[in-house]
């Protein structure tokens, strides 16, 4: 059946879902010159390619640990090397959609833990957000810096048949994957140095650079030189790789609880040369485990006295303390909400339609339509606690009904929503895998910065609409084009390559 | 009424401890029923004490680095409980009780009405209380009603549960302490729809011994009543909360204002000992600068 002289696109099946690069009439403009170059290379030319590609992935030790998985701890976080692309224009979309969304966060979040003014003006009820699991009573009345709770926000992006993107969710608490968005960039520029010659792809390598300068501008008032740590909960966490991979990029110690302390309500680090003074922690940890003294008490990964210095001002935690009722996926529906009473705009961004399990009309409507609903817990994350009706069998249905009737409140559910699918390379030819985008956002004291790109998460398994890592998924490489076509720069750690733009 | 307070909690360990960090609500409110006119928080080994407020009330919390065998939490206050008639301020009379149905109840009271950490939803706590608990009369007489039948149907034992035990054990024995008491009827007016949180404080009993909870911090509850007002009831003692007790720290549940707790690197605690002394003091007694002459 293999013919040497066919294209990788040959029997291409775009399968009657939105397709990233192709439509019924070839590739969309801002693929063209990729379609051009991919069809000219043979199926040993590309697997040559895909395995200088694993190579380097095993050199560099890019992995992520599957929980539940027996064989191993750590596995390869598979990369496919078919690059998705976002034409400038709908990049500048997404841009202006993502930066509203999470100015309306980071504002929702001061209002509850102060005034909690949206609750008694009535977009959002106040039953949800008092009593969700994530929210800290006790938080209500502390300040943080710049009143910014989310310093790194993830939210998750799908595009669904006609194309429209779609948030999905947001991730406003220890948001993983941007380490993956910055490896791929690397190995696409080792694999495919000429592709970048010829489509001018913004770059992200900046990355690390200005996450370290909005970390340390949120410092307290008077420490010149902000002493900033990234903690860990350890090399067992599934993110273990990405947060030492970041910590060396900024050029901070990575940390666990048990380097820190704290003495007269500040945090200090013990280093070789003695206790030195903590000003801003990126904490990789969730809050239930942050400080023994104050959340789980059984917790020994967290530092003892840590959260009463945060609420002082003596160090900074990004993310803040309690972001996780921003990112409750029974809070998700009423973001527009909050869109429109915080800033007095109207949301740019659609979402995915979403029914509560809180509300009784909606419960109904997910016991009646089950098998046409995707099911969700309400804080879970990683693609945990899901039921993907149409795929489930009616026991499984019924199962996870039981759950869902036990505890409405923390269920929801959607319509499946036919995610847009990319050409993947799978054994030797391309076919369509379903995809989703995070792209990673970056809040400094009064500015918004959305590193051009993200993680595009595709689903390896064939017609799985699933994009986890932790569920075997894999991940592409992500080009946001540039309006113009300028010699550009792509850099990456230690290696710089010079591309020249156009022809 | 002046009362002078006098709070030591004592922890002893069977070694050295080389680490200790805690956080402490012990200092009394000062609001309408109650002044606080003096308040002094100190430690052994000497340490500084930071504090902030929490919306429940005052947390103060210290970080000890000083190898110590033994850490001593002193706290003093003199606090003027004003007098008041608790009978003024429930209803008797009119039927009331279908306050707690509105969607204003659910919504704006929302986390007094679902289980908590310590107190959670038990079917057998709505049942004891369902007799006393229904529209038909005034939710004050209802409360009350039910204060005073928790309060026989509990026997006060000391050695029946300690801080750790849950509300299904105390259910069981039908027999605890104060903050067993609080629990069960927090749970009781929770699954009723009454909305109902957690106080710490003390008791001033002054000579009458037949009363409980002097000897440590006490607890009781308060339940919002149909005017939008939070009410205080003692199931302990079967009282409406009066002029004898002064008000701490509020909160969900135990957890919420434990008056003391830490997490330290050392060996077991040998033992803790809390003393807690109430006196009344008459006014030229107190210290504190409330006869500051103004300029």
């Amino acid at each position: 059946m293999q013919n040497e002289s066919l294209s990788l696109f040959d029997a291409y099946d775009r399968g009657g879902f939105f397709d990233e690069m192709l439509t019924e009439d070839g590739p969309r403009p801002h693929y063209q010159k990729l379609y051009q170059n991919l069809s000219a290379m043979s199926h040993h030319e590309f697997r040559a390619r895909t395995e200088l590609a694993d190579l380097t992935l095993m050199n560099q030790g890019i992995t992520f640990t599957v929980y539940g998985d027996e064989e191993g701890t750590e596995k390869p976080f598979p990369v496919d090397l078919v690059p998705r692309i976002i034409p400038a224009s709908e990049w500048a979309h997404l841009e202006r959609g993502l930066g509203q969304r999470v100015r309306a966060l980071n504002l929702f979040l001061h209002d509850v833990y102060h005034e909690a003014k949206i609750l008694s003006d009535g977009p959002i009820p106040r039953e949800l957000v008092v009593n969700a699991p994530n929210f800290r009573r006790n938080f209500i009345g502390a300040n943080v810096p710049g009143d910014i709770y989310i310093h790194i926000c993830g939210s998750d992006l799908i595009r669904d048949a006609d194309g429209t993107y779609r948030v999905l969710e947001d991730n406003c608490r220890t948001p993983s994957g941007v380490s993956y968005m910055l490896e791929n960039r690397l190995i696409l520029t080792r694999v495919f140095p000429g592709l970048f010659r010829e489509n001018s792809v913004r770059p992200i390598d900046d990355y690390p650079s200005v996450l370290l300068n909005n970390l340390r501008s949120f410092a307290p008032p008077g420490r010149e030189e902000p002493n900033v740590v990234l903690l860990t909960p350890g090399v067992y966490n599934s993110a273990y790789f990405e947060h030492a991979f970041l910590a060396q990029q900024m050029g901070i110690e990575l940390v666990e609880g048990r380097d820190l302390f704290v003495d007269d309500n500040m945090v200090f680090v013990k280093t070789t040369r003695g206790p030195q003074r903590v000003d801003v922690i990126y904490r990789r940890i969730d809050d239930d485990f942050l400080d023994p003294l104050v959340f789980r008490p059984e917790s020994a990964l967290g530092v003892p006295g840590i959260v009463n210095a945060y609420r002082s001002g003596n160090v900074v935690l990004a993310n803040g303390i309690g972001t996780g009722v921003a990112d409750d996926k029974a809070i998700y529906p009423f973001v527009p909400d909050m869109i429109r009473y915080y800033l007095g705009e109207e949301p740019i961004l659609e979402q995915v339609p979403t029914y509560l399990g809180w509300r009784e009309s909606d419960l109904q409507y997910m016991k009646d339509h089950a098998k046409e609903l995707v099911f969700k817990a309400t804080n879970e994350s990683g693609g945990y606690g899901m039921l993907i009706g149409p795929q489930a069998s009616p026991t499984e249905i019924s199962d996870y009904l039981n759950q869902v009737m036990a505890d409405p409140r923390n269920y929801i559910a959607q319509p499946l929503i036919a995610l847009s699918r990319s050409p993947c390379f799978v054994e030797d030819r391309f076919e369509g895998r379903h995809i989703d985008l995070r792209p990673f956002i970056l809040c400094g004291k009064d500015s918004v910065t959305i590193m051009p790109g993200g993680l595009t998460r595709v689903a390896l398994r064939k017609g799985s609409y699933v994009v986890n890592s932790s569920q075997g998924g894999g991940s592409k490489d992500t080009w946001v084009l540039g309006e113009s076509r300028n010699v550009m720069q792509q850099t990456m750690g230690s290696m710089t390559q010079r591309m020249e733009g156009g022809c | 009424m002046y009362l002078q307070i006098r709070h030591q909690t004592e922890y002893r360990y069977s070694g050295v401890c080389t680490e200790s960090h805690n956080e402490v609500r012990v200092q009394p409110f000062d609001n309408e029923f109650q002044r606080l006119l003096e308040f002094k928080l100190q430690t052994s080994p000497a340490v500084r004490i930071y504090h902030h407020q929490e919306i429940g009330g005052t947390v103060h919390h210290f970080s000890i680095r000083a190898w110590h065998e033994r850490l001593v939490i002193e706290a003093s206050a003199t606090v003027e409980t004003l007098a008041f008639n608790p009978f003024s301020r429930v209803n008797l009379v009119n039927l009331d009780y279908d306050f707690y149905k509105t969607e204003f109840v659910k919504q704006n009271y929302a986390e007094f009405l679902v289980p908590s950490l310590y107190v959670p939803h038990l079917p057998e706590a709505y049942a004891l209380a369902a007799p006393f608990l229904n529209p038909s009369k005034p939710a004050a007489v209802g409360l009350l009603d039910l204060n005073r039948h928790f309060h026989e149907w509990l026997s006060y034992d000391t050695d029946a549960t300690h801080v750790q035990s849950t509300l299904p054990e105390v259910l069981e024995k039908r027999a605890g302490v104060c903050q067993d008491f609080a629990h069960l009827m927090l749970a009781a007016c929770r699954s009723h729809g009454i909305p109902a949180r957690y106080v710490s404080g003390y008791l001033y009993i002054g000579k009458d011994s037949s009363m409980r909870g002097e000897q440590a911090t006490h607890a009781w509850i308060e339940c919002l009543m149909p005017d939008g007002k939070w009410v205080g009831f003692d199931p302990t003692n079967n009282l409406l909360v009066n002029n004898h007790y002064v008000k701490i720290h509020w909160g969900l549940d135990y957890g919420d204002v434990s008056p003391t707790k830490g997490v330290y690197i050392g060996p077991k605690t040998e033992s803790l000992s809390i003393h807690v002394g109430i006196k009344e003091i008459v006014p030229s007694e107190v210290s504190a600068p409330q006869f500051t002459p103004t300029s």
